[in-house]
């Protein structure tokens, strides 16, 4: 009997291709169960990533007791089906149907009887400057061609229709890639991955019949449609129609290496496309990282520029008669050693930066303590894993809370930001309390607007709302919470209400969401680590934990708390430079203190400077020796994300020039001094695809916990001289510490940081129009900006992205304001700026 | 007010109509009287009728179907018959309101028959007329007679007396009786209507959608155009009695934004609704709630397919996907969702009140009741007709539309719109029923049927509907969006007389790839009227390729681009412009 139903179960998951019975899961489609089963359907606009679409009508079947010619790729398979997948009619059609799309596309080389002898001639090299592309000879697709693999999959040998070539004009006005649409077969790739799984709908289907094309509405340029260029439809695009603008003038990529960016501490997995020695381009692993075969735009465009740039330092350098000249690394090592051992221990000091492989932190810490033998260097507490299995975002879904708090994601950790999208695509529910509209507004279920420093008021405010619920399952614990006589209940609900501006009912939804939820995760953005209130954020933190606890599981990922500390830490070292207790450094990076943007030069002070850097940096025409650092794609190793994940490095190409990873470079420098540099170097087995290397031991603590800084903002207050609230969010282009945008050529247009960005209603009560110059002029000074209309932005609100570094923000912020990430001012707009001081 | 209460109300009303107190003027004021030129001819009667101190109500009443004869204006003077006259312009207003208001004579000239059962000496009913006399008049029979934006009127008329017996029935007795009746989708593909109902209503799954497509778009149809400018209550009706069917407590109705007076009169119906409580919460007393919103489209033709319909509903751009998944399972929002015509939400009041054997009596074994069509091009007789189902062409063509104008010869039917054929002369003895045409090439389509004679070019014909489902491609699938422009240019090049054999074999190759190949509806059909020509009147392309001549006259050697549209035979003018 038992027998019996385990073969009815295994006669459920039969469907037969011509003939021959196959297994397939549940679940699947027709076009799926045949890949499973090893049997070729052509299909062209059907990814693995996407949902089904059914337009190219390549991969149509037979069916037995269905209609016509079905699409394999939208069609469920079902228990028996029986399919036809290549009769002659259905052979038939599809050689039909890829003429018609042929002849939409420049065929000259397709079908040349000279193609085989003609690629071998053409080589790697490539005549892609051309600017019309009439063939495979010019396409910057090169030879990966999805559409060459149909035509010979297929096999036609010529179209026999009136080509019509649309005569479209290159679109090369956005950064980053180019867009040549007389190319495009109009899959609809593109269209539904920016739609369905970016959520950003920049491309879309424009006009109809002969004349649809892909584009975005209005023929606006993708940069003013908001996109965010993370490459997603050029990813997919089977065609050369979409085309990554660096890796255009590459050769073709002779391999492939699986790594992990840390342009960022989210950890995604990349592979890297090398030919030679020369990074062409990276793509989304298609292995299954936390970026889930997604990048942003670091990731995908950004990585290539920037480990080939011009500015990377090839061979080390050292100061010979006031000029840094070229040197061996022998010359270069003796003279940093010689001068490092003439200072006293406490007199050293080592800067490094965050993003660093956990192999390379570990021997930071290691060299400043037992090479330095000093305390002058910054301490990053490793992250935390998260605490609990469903935390991890591609787990949330349905029943699942995700509470952002002043974590602007899509900008810091953009990967983060689009699992988060996901999650809420799979019904997990989304609640915001930020200052400025970001981009995950519009997935959320609720926004809790609070300016900077009133995080903590807007938590209050929601644990409050959710004590009024007392819907609270576990009795006693609301009633020991309500007792305790905590911070936020020294407030009345009606205090907070009126202090953050928020009316009720959005406090009130924001907590029913949250008691509805089965689990809920607390995201805290390092913008609340700032805070002046931040002791009281952290303690209304644990009770809003303690109060949801008792319902759900509640979990926090806390990028405030370790921002906070490393901060503190580097706060210390730089106080210990500028009094000139600290007299000779090693910096890796082109590292500036944050928190004071303004010194002119801090390092000037300083006796003996040593800078370690791939890139050229601000200070490198200040030290007295530079040592040329291994980019990360050219390094092995591993590297602890945001998660507690760890993911590993492989080196894609050599270290550019004479370049060394900094590991070596740190071991080379504690044997030229003298110490023990066994514990530095890197080992040699990461350089080999090995397992993931044992974690890093991270015992090292200072011996005295660091001073929290003393941060103080002033409140700021609209009134009628000064009605408009401005707030500025810093972005966060930065790597080591060098400005990307100086970089990667099409960063500087992402930055938006000339941009004042203003609600509709504003720019109508100020007659002010899209583009127009405006003056913004707060009680401290004025700056210049352009005006950008946007309806998300709030009525009041003023929204701008300048730069830490920027004069118009010190002018208007003051420089104490301006350390923040996030700083306010009120300010009024002036239309034009009588005398123009900026 | 309950319902009782209303519908005595609306007798009263009606029987003040029946036996009126002043004279009535009922103006034929749907989208054809009024392109006849209506509106001056009831100004005009306003303006004498205050000249003359004399009071009359004009009512402004939908299209019988006699769309040839627009203007119509009906006079009933107190205690007389209701008498319609044809082809008013002012001066003949003046005349009637000289005559027949003032003089009590009815003006035989003009008139062309009388509504009801009194008679008027020396004139006929009009129901006997031979355009009207041979229809079965079922959906259509308020159209034209009462005032569509007057619920007393339909309720008068017997008006939802078929929501009141589904209520009372309940749902599954109201799709049995659907069934029973053999019921078919009168959107062109010809589903049984119960069929698609009871997948819906066992789709699990809420809140569940009910949607009326009356987005009409076929050159030279209007069948529910006049429907809904007629009669819009029988179709709002018919909603609330499919939307019970279902399980459903929403409906939508995607109206065309061209039709701007059906979207009018529409918008005062489902008001009118509202009042009498014909919507919202507890209709008629019962448990079913039913709410009913409009939408418009924004002028996509493929938007009458049904997924593209709500993809244009969701705010997406209109492009249909492929099924499975149906609607039935994921529609609207992904719910369960019902799209129905026009046209099958207006039989659905009638077969509740008269049942599914009255419904059944007309129609063929497999085509129940009766299907309008909307018949137009060279026919001494166009205008709405409706038929039972298996009636003849020849009947439509001879009978109804009284032959072909000018004493010209017959040559072909179009039915379909530009998704269906051409049916030549031999088969005018065809029953129209939805196999039989599919049979001949062509297909039911909503009702489109354009007639044409013996100067109207096949090539043209052909060149005319591909150069229309061309530019109407969504552009999703390549053998629709590609292989109709293709079509289109091989077609252009046997018009100017450079095509070849060559081409002809492409072209009758690229219609059974397009035919084949494509994703919905518009694309598989786009290649009827090629291929249904081919089929029919192949000596006549192969005359415009080895001869350089076309037989009809239609097609010249283009001297400037625009020659075509000037052409005086060509289709756009048998259409109407449509």
């Amino acid at each position: 009997m038992a027998e019996r139903k385990r073969a009815e179960r295994k006669v459920e998951h039969k469907i037969i291709f011509d003939g021959k019975a196959y297994s397939f899961e549940s679940g699947m489609t027709v076009l799926q169960a045949a890949e499973a089963a090893g049997i070729y359907i052509p299909t062209l606009c059907s990814h693995q990533a996407l949902p089904p679409f059914g337009a190219c009508r390549l991969c149509i079947v037979e069916i037995e007791g269905m209609r016509g010619f079905p699409a394999s790729c939208s069609t469920p398979a079902e228990d028996g089906m029986v399919v036809r997948t290549n009769t002659d009619e259905v052979m038939h059609l599809r050689r039909a149907v890829l003429e018609l799309i042929l002849s939409e596309h420049p065929t000259g080389c397709l079908f040349c009887e000279r193609k085989v002898g003609c690629e071998d001639f053409r080589g790697p090299g490539h005549l892609t400057k051309a600017g019309t592309v009439t063939g495979c000879m010019l396409c910057p697709n090169k030879e990966e061609c999805e559409l060459r693999i149909l035509v010979e999959k297929i096999g036609i040998s010529e179209v026999r229709l009136d080509s019509s070539f649309r005569s479209l004009p290159l679109e090369r006005l956005d950064p980053f890639f180019d867009r040549d649409y007389n190319l495009c077969v109009l899959c609809g790739r593109c269209v539904r991955v920016c739609q369905e799984i970016r959520g950003t709908s920049i491309l879309e289907f424009i006009n109809r019949g002969p004349e649809t094309r892909i584009g975005t509405s209005f023929h606006h340029l993708h940069l003013d449609m908001g996109c965010q260029f993370c490459g997603a439809c050029v990813d997919v695009c089977p065609t050369g129609a979409l085309a990554d603008r660096t890796s255009k003038w590459e050769p073709p990529p002779q391999k492939t290496v699986e790594t992990t960016c840390t342009l960022c501490t989210v950890g995604c997995s990349i592979e890297v496309a090398a030919s030679r020695d020369r990074v062409v381009r990276t793509t989304p692993s298609r292995t299954d990282g936390i970026n889930s075969e997604q990048l942003c735009v670091l990731g995908r465009f950004g990585i290539a520029e920037l480990v080939n740039s011009r500015d990377r330092v090839t061979t080390p350098l050292t100061r010979k008669v006031g000029q840094l000249v070229r040197t061996s690394w022998e010359d270069a090592i003796t003279l940093a050693a010689e001068g490092l051992s003439g200072f006293k221990s406490s007199e050293t000091a080592l800067l490094y930066p965050g993003l660093l492989t956990d192999e390379e932190a570990n021997a930071c810490r290691a060299f400043a303590r037992t090479v330095l033998r000093t305390e002058n260097y910054p301490y990053r507490f490793p992250p935390r894993k998260w605490n609990s299995v469903n935390a991890s975002l591609s787990g949330l879904g349905i029943g699942d809370c995700i509470l952002l708090v002043g974590a602007d994601l899509t900008q810091t950790h953009p990967i983060l930001g689009h699992n988060i999208k996901r999650a809420v695509d799979r019904g997990a529910k989304l609640l915001i309390i930020d200052t400025v509209p970001t981009f995950l507004d519009k997935f959320a279920a609720a926004k809790i607007r609070a300016l900077p420093g009133d995080f903590s008021w807007a938590l209050a405010g929601l644990i409050w709302a959710v004590v009024e619920k007392d819907a609270v399952a576990d009795e006693q614990e609301l009633a020991k919470f309500k007792e305790l006589p905590k911070w936020a209940f020294k407030l009345l609900f009606e205090e907070i209400i009126t202090h953050i501006g928020t009316d009720e009912r959005t406090l009130n939804r924001a907590a029913d969401i949250l008691l509805e939820g089965s689990s809920t995760l607390v995201i805290v953005g390092r913008e609340v680590g700032v805070e002046n209130t931040h002791t009281h954020f952290n303690g209304l933190l644990s009770d809003f934990k303690s109060l949801m606890s008792s319902k759900t599981k509640s979990c926090e990922v806390n990028f405030a708390r370790s921002t906070r500390d490393f901060d503190a830490h580097w706060l210390k070292v730089m106080q210990n430079i500028e009094s000139m207790r600290v007299r000779a450094l090693v910096m890796i990076g082109d590292l500036v203190p944050r928190l004071s943007p303004e010194w002119p030069n801090p390092l000037q002070d300083l006796d003996f400077l040593v800078v370690i850097d791939s890139h050229n940096g601000t200070y490198t025409p200040y030290a007295e020796v530079v040592l040329p650092a291994a980019a990360f794609t050219e390094k092995g190793g591993t590297f602890t994300a945001v998660d507690g994940t760890v993911h590993k490095l492989h080196p894609a190409v050599r270290p550019m020039g004479q370049s060394k990873p900094e590991c070596e470079i740190l071991a080379l420098l504690a044997k030229a001094m003298g110490r023990n540099g066994d514990g530095l170097e890197l080992p040699r087995r990461a350089d080999r695809d090995t397992d993931i290397l044992p974690r890093p031991e991270r015992d090292f603590a200072l011996s005295e916990q660091p001073s929290a800084p003393n941060l103080s903002r002033e409140e700021v207050k609209c009134s009628n001289e000064w009605p408009l609230m401005l707030v500025n969010r810093h972005n966060s282009y930065l790597l080591h510490g060098h400005r990307l945008s100086r970089l990667v050529g099409g960063i500087l247009s992402l930055c938006m940081s000339d941009f004042v960005r203003l609600s509709p209603s504003t720019a109508k009560n100020l007659d002010i129009r899209d583009g127009d110059e405006v003056y913004l002029v707060s009680g401290k000074g004025r700056g210049k900006l352009k005006a950008k209309v946007d309806c998300d932005i709030p009525t009041g609100l003023l929204v701008s992205r300048m730069t830490a570094k920027d004069p118009r923000l010190l002018a208007l912020m003051g420089k104490e304001q301006a350390s923040f990430w996030t700083n306010t001012a009120a300010v009024r707009i002036e239309k034009s700026g009588g005398d123009d001081n900026v | 007010m309950g319902f009782k209460e209303a519908r005595q109300k609306a007798h009263d009303v009606w029987a003040s109509l029946v036996d009126n107190k002043r004279p009535l003027i009922f103006a034929g004021a749907a989208s054809c009287g009024r392109a006849a030129g209506v509106q001056s001819v009831i100004s005009a009667f306003r303006t004498r009728l205050a000249e003359k101190g004399i009071e009359a109500s004009i009512i402004e009443v939908g299209c019988v179907g006699m769309c040839y004869l627009e203007p119509i204006i009906d006079i009933k003077m107190p205690g007389k018959p209701r008498v319609s006259y044809s082809n008013i312009n002012p001066a003949r207003a003046r005349k009637l309101i000289a005559d027949h208001i003032i003089g009590g004579e009815v003006c035989e000239d003009l008139a062309i028959g009388t509504v009801g059962e009194q008679r008027a000496d020396g004139i006929p009913g009009l129901f006997e007329h031979p355009m009207l006399a041979a229809q079965n008049r079922r959906v259509l029979r308020n159209c034209g007679l009462i005032d569509p934006t007057n619920i007393d009127h339909y309720i008068a008329t017997g008006g939802y007396s078929g929501i009141e017996k589904a209520i009372e029935i309940g749902p599954e007795a109201t799709i049995e009786m659907v069934k029973k009746s053999g019921l078919r989708g009168r959107g062109g593909a010809g589903f049984p209507t119960y069929r698609k109902w009871e997948f819906c209503r066992r789709s699990p799954g809420t809140p569940k959608f009910l949607i009326c497509n009356a987005d009409e778009g076929d050159p030279g149809a209007f069948m529910n155009r006049s429907l809904l400018e007629g009669d819009p209550h029988a179709v709002l009706e018919g909603m609330l009695i499919a939307g019970l069917a279902i399980g459903s407590s929403k409906g939508i109705i995607y109206a065309r934004a061209e039709y701007p007076l059906a979207v009018e009169r529409l918008k005062i119906a489902l008001a009118q609704m509202s009042e009498y409580g014909l919507l919202g919460d507890g209709i008629m007393g019962s448990s079913f709630s039913f709410e009913i919103e409009l939408e418009e489209g924004a002028g996509a033709f493929v938007c009458g397919e049904e997924t593209a319909l709500i993809a244009a509903l969701e705010g997406r751009r209109g492009m249909p996907r492929p099924r499975p998944p149906f609607p039935a399972v994921s529609g609207l929002w992904g719910k369960p969702t019902n799209v129905n015509n026009v046209e099958t939400l207006g039989n659905l009041p009638q077969i509740l009140i008269n049942g599914p054997d009255w419904f059944a009596e007309l129609g063929t074994e497999k085509s129940k009741g009766t299907k309008t069509f909307a018949l137009a091009g060279k026919v001494k007789r166009t205008g709405l007709v409706e038929v039972a189902l298996g009636t003849k062409l020849r009947d439509i063509v001879f009978s109804i539309g009284g032959g072909i104008l000018d004493e010209k010869k017959f040559k072909a039917v179009q039915t379909g719109g530009p998704s269906g054929g051409c049916i030549p002369l031999e088969m005018l003895d065809l029953p129209v029923d939805y196999e039989r045409l599919a049979e001949a090439g062509s297909i039911m389509g909503s009702g489109g049927m354009v007639v044409m004679d013996e100067s109207t070019c096949p090539v043209d014909i052909a060149h005319y509907f591909i150069s229309f489902t061309q530019q109407e491609s969504c552009g999703k699938c390549p053998p629709c969006r590609i292989g109709t422009n293709k079509m289109l240019g091989i077609l252009q090049k046997i018009k100017s007389g450079k095509g070849t054999m060559r081409d002809l074999a492409l072209l009758e190759e690229l219609a059974l790839t397009v035919k084949r190949a494509s994703l919905c509806g518009l694309g598989q059909t786009a290649p009827n009227p090629v291929l249904s020509t081919l089929r029919y009147f192949r000596d006549e392309y192969i005359e415009h390729i080895r001869n350089r001549r076309c037989p009809a006259g239609v097609c010249r050697k283009p001297r400037k681009k625009a020659a075509d549209n000037h052409n005086s035979n060509s289709v756009a003018d048998a259409t109407g412009g449509e």
